[in-house]
């Protein structure tokens, strides 16, 4: 996207806001014509008068009238993103970073495992395998998805429309149930060697979600047959710039904003454990 | 880029009618040696990375937010500076601003006015190390022009004054000077260093290289080559995004709104700035990201060396 | 007894799990802060007029379970022990303080106008300094804490070694200061915190500053940006001065440890003169007097409090 200045914005405003739990909001945002991403690459949002942090797109490329960002309250530019109703303005600079490795999934089965917000760009993958123009380059689909408690499951307003598909299988797990809930209990490591038991040629796994989920998911793929090139995750680090220049978000000599947020486990088992 | 011996001799007169001709400044390196009335730059960074750069204004006006891009001031300026600050800038600071894509557009603008005036030095101090690091004191690779004091006069070459050429005896001179830094200079680092240095990554010697550093951020700040930044909002209604220093050495540099710190602990944060500049960074560029000019050992307020650390820890590794 | 036959002993007796003291730097005239840990090391154990660095601050980076230490200690650094004490920062018991005699802390920037001056070309001799066999009146080289120090020879220890140092005149440049007018005072500070580069290491070496997050750095609530302006310098210095008054032990670490020689001891060298004068206290000078700014008292002379 063309702005003046490196680290200058372009102030958009925001379309939709859709909360998805209580302390997690996906905003749309209508996508500029020059925003050419890819699923798995980040944005730099900038809240006026607070400041600026990346976000993961989770809204897929074959979109194209909106952005969407799924957010999670946590520190001051998220919380002042939630104070936000449709028509305020929010800046914005990207896409940054290096996707998904499309090339590398092309034909393969796509075996989906997010927890919390970590379904955000998967999101944004698993929606571009999903699309018409795209569906046919890759093989099944699996989507394990979990989070702490039912009501922390982000995009349910979707998920009927994935149950539809004969070409996915959805499996939603919680930590912990409530009254409401009929559907699987259980860590989302744990339940992954329960519900995927097919064999693991020909398919790919891609991990995103807190530190620990994925630490333990990738044991978990490891154990079953998932070969380390075969395992994909999306990191997060601390990031100003978004380009490789103002040095923070370094794993070894990696930068995550330009070299990832997405890297593979082969990739990872070289880099020191500093994340 | 090394002497060609083909320069040019002009006297002390002459090239300080020619600096004040120009806008120029010096950095303090330079000045200790060479008594010149220049305003002093504490590191060259500061002239092409200032510590406090206002990236774009935005205010709230008439019910909307506006965003105003501001072009960064700059003036064309001479610098005269030290082969190993000329390298700084040349293989690092250019190497992350311009070449790493998306070039950094404020960077570009003051680069093309900086004229670098690379001054060369005839010893060695003792917190010099540029030869460790591939460098020369000679050296005025990616300088616009070169000068030596000598005794019988300024010897210069590429952009600058007119001079004569040297006599065969001043030649000579040049040539001994040239042989006595060869003698002088320290061994280059070993080759593998960065390689070294990764594969020592979990080492329990970082304890003991770690300990006697107070994490304060003077040694990033006048490092030439330390370029790494903050991007920090002044204002509510109206402000200013500004870019300023940051160092790796803080807490704060790396902790996650999550609260969580990948580098929380000061052994992580010394291991993080040593393998940025004699292992990350080579491992990606090729060169080191040190370039030897010895100011940290000389900031820094409990002596603690860099150039031991490199070497404790290669020492190890091997 | 010698400081180092006496650090020898400790490590030897196993009395203490280590010696914190200096040893020789990298660089002519500069020494480094090291924790000796076995008695064959002590033979690099060095007390010179170059150990400025003021040693309480490295105690308070040792793991807690770290047991006994045994601490060089100078005059000023002894304060600094004392009243992290008292701030339960440091378990006396924990402490075996080795008091030096302090000769006056000489700064290493001063002897640079010397090219090529090697150690050896430099000696003490009664309030002189021999470079290069020319003597020199010592009280221009040092730094400017030392000048004006009132406790050179520790309050606080368990012993007692070295010579006693050479007398050297109390020098009061702080007295300028006050007599200039307000705004010449404020020019003064504006003109020196101008070029403060904020690198946080005047703070980083002070023994009091042990604030897990400094305000500085805080970012809920931003208290000041993270670049250096000259309104946020200020915030910053006197801020710290605040914190500092009735605490700060008048050692210049501070101003030992700025890069760009920032004079800015004198901020807190006047603070504490301040609170010398209004409170009769000096930051630990004694282990019981009670320390102003904690201490209520209803007889309390002073009209603007309550």
């Amino acid at each position: 996207m063309r702005c003046e200045g490196t680290y200058t914005p372009c102030l958009l405003p925001i379309e939709e806001i859709i909360e998805e739990t209580r302390d997690i909001k996906t905003f749309r945002i209508r996508r500029p014509e020059d925003f050419v991403y890819l699923p798995g690459q980040f944005a730099e949002i900038f809240v006026p008068g607070v400041g600026e942090a990346p976000f993961s797109i989770s809204s897929s490329p074959t979109n194209p009238t909106f952005l969407e960002f799924s957010i999670k309250r946590i520190g001051s530019v998220t919380q002042a993103l939630h104070r936000l109703n449709p028509g305020d303005t929010i800046g914005l600079r990207g896409p940054y970073g290096k996707g998904f490795p499309l090339e590398e999934l092309l034909g393969k089965n796509l075996l989906f495992v997010g927890g919390g917000i970590g379904l955000a760009p998967l999101r944004s993958l698993i929606n571009y395998v999903l699309s018409p123009e795209h569906r046919e380059s890759f093989g099944e689909v699996f989507v394990l998805y979990g989070a702490r408690t039912p009501g922390d499951l982000v995009f349910r307003w979707e998920f009927p429309s994935w149950e539809k598909r004969k070409d996915l299988t959805l499996c939603l797990t919680v930590d912990e149930g409530d009254t409401s809930w009929s559907g699987r209990v259980g860590l989302v490591p744990n339940v992954l060697q329960e519900v995927f038991t097919r064999s693991c040629a020909n398919w790919v796994g891609i991990v995103c979600g807190p530190p620990i989920m994925i630490k333990f998911t990738i044991k978990a793929l490891r154990e079953m047959g998932f070969e380390a090139r075969r395992i994909i995750t999306t990191l997060e680090m601390k990031m100003k710039c978004g380009l490789g220049k103002c040095g923070r978000c370094n794993i070894g000599p990696y930068y995550v904003c330009q070299d990832g947020p997405v890297f593979s486990y082969e990739m990872l088992v070289t880099m020191p454990e500093e994340y | 880029m090394r002497l060609s011996y083909e320069g040019r001799l002009v006297s002390y007169e002459e090239f300080l009618r020619w600096l004040q001709a120009s806008k120029a400044f010096a950095t303090e390196i330079v000045l200790s040696r060479f008594n010149i009335a220049l305003p002093s730059l504490p590191t060259p960074k500061s002239l092409l990375l200032p510590q406090r750069e206002e990236l774009y204004h935005f205010l709230w006006g008439k019910r909307e937010w506006k965003v105003i891009p501001l072009p960064p001031a700059s003036e064309k300026v001479l610098l005269l500076l030290a082969p190993c600050e000329a390298k700084a800038v040349v293989h690092v600071l250019d190497e992350v601003f311009l070449k790493n894509a998306p070039p950094d557009s404020s960077y570009v603008v003051r680069r093309e006015n900086l004229t670098l005036l690379v001054v060369g030095c005839t010893f060695f101090e003792a917190t010099c190390f540029c030869t460790r690091v591939g460098g020369h004191p000679l050296s005025w690779e990616g300088g616009n022009c070169f000068a030596l004091p000598l005794p019988f006069g300024v010897y210069l070459e590429g952009e600058g004054p007119e001079g004569r050429a040297l006599e065969p005896l001043e030649k000579e001179e040049l040539e001994k000077l040239v042989e006595r830094l060869a003698k002088e200079a320290l061994k280059p680092l070993p080759e593998k260093t960065p390689e070294y240095l990764y594969s020592a990554f979990e080492r329990e010697v970082w304890e003991e290289v770690a300990w006697g550093c107070l994490n304060c951020g003077a040694c990033t700040f006048l490092c030439p080559t330390c370029f790494c930044f903050d991007l920090a909002l002044e204002g509510k209604l109206r402000g200013a995004m500004v870019r300023t220093w940051d160092s790796c050495m803080f807490p704060k540099f790396t902790l996650h709104a999550s609260s969580h710190n990948p580098r929380a602990n000061p052994l992580q944060r010394v291991r993080q700035r040593v393998l940025h500049k004699f292992s990350y960074f080579p491992l990606r560029k090729g060169k080191f990201g040190c370039v030897g000019c010895g100011r940290c050992v000389l900031a820094c307020p409990v002596n603690w060396d860099i150039r031991e650390a490199v070497e404790r820890v290669v020492s190890c590794a091997l | 007894m010698t400081l180092r036959e006496g650090a020898r002993k400790l490590l030897e007796e196993k009395s203490v799990q280590g010696v914190l003291g200096y040893k020789r730097g990298s660089l002519p005239f500069r020494t480094r802060p090291y924790l000796f840990r076995n008695p064959q090391e002590v033979e690099e154990l060095v007390f010179t007029p170059f150990c400025g660095t003021n040693l309480a601050r490295y105690l308070l980076r040792l793991p807690g379970d770290f047991g006994k230490v045994a601490v060089v200690a100078k005059g000023c650094d002894s304060r600094a022990l004392t009243v992290l004490v008292r701030e339960h920062q440091l378990k006396r018991e924990n402490l075996y303080i080795l008091g030096v005699h302090c000769p006056g802390m000489v700064d290493w920037r001063k002897l640079a106008q010397w090219k090529d001056l090697k150690e050896s070309e430099v000696a003490f001799e009664e309030g002189t300094i021999l470079i290069r066999g020319v003597p020199h009146p010592l009280s221009s080289f040092l730094e400017a804490s030392c000048k004006r120090c009132r406790y050179r020879s520790p309050l606080e220890y368990d012993i007692l070694l070295g010579a006693e140092a050479s007398p050297f005149p109390f020098e009061d440049h702080l007295a300028a200061l006050w007599r200039l007018p307000k705004e010449k005072r404020w020019e003064f500070f504006a003109q020196e915190l101008s070029r403060c580069i904020r690198c946080y290491a005047c703070r980083n070496a002070c023994p009091m500053c042990y604030c897990k997050e400094c305000f500085a750095e805080s970012h809920k609530p931003l208290f000041i940006h993270p670049s250096p302006t000259l309104r946020d310098n200020f915030v910053f210095h006197l801020g710290r001065a605040m914190h500092l008054a009735g605490r700060c032990v008048e050692c210049g670490a501070c101003e030992r440890a700025c890069p760009l020689g920032i004079p800015i001891a004198t901020l807190f060298l006047a603070v504490a003169e301040i609170v010398r004068e209004h409170f009769a206290f000096e930051a630990g000078a004694s282990v019981e007097a009670p320390a102003p700014f904690v201490t209520y008292r209803e007889d309390d002379p002073n009209a603007f409090i309550l």
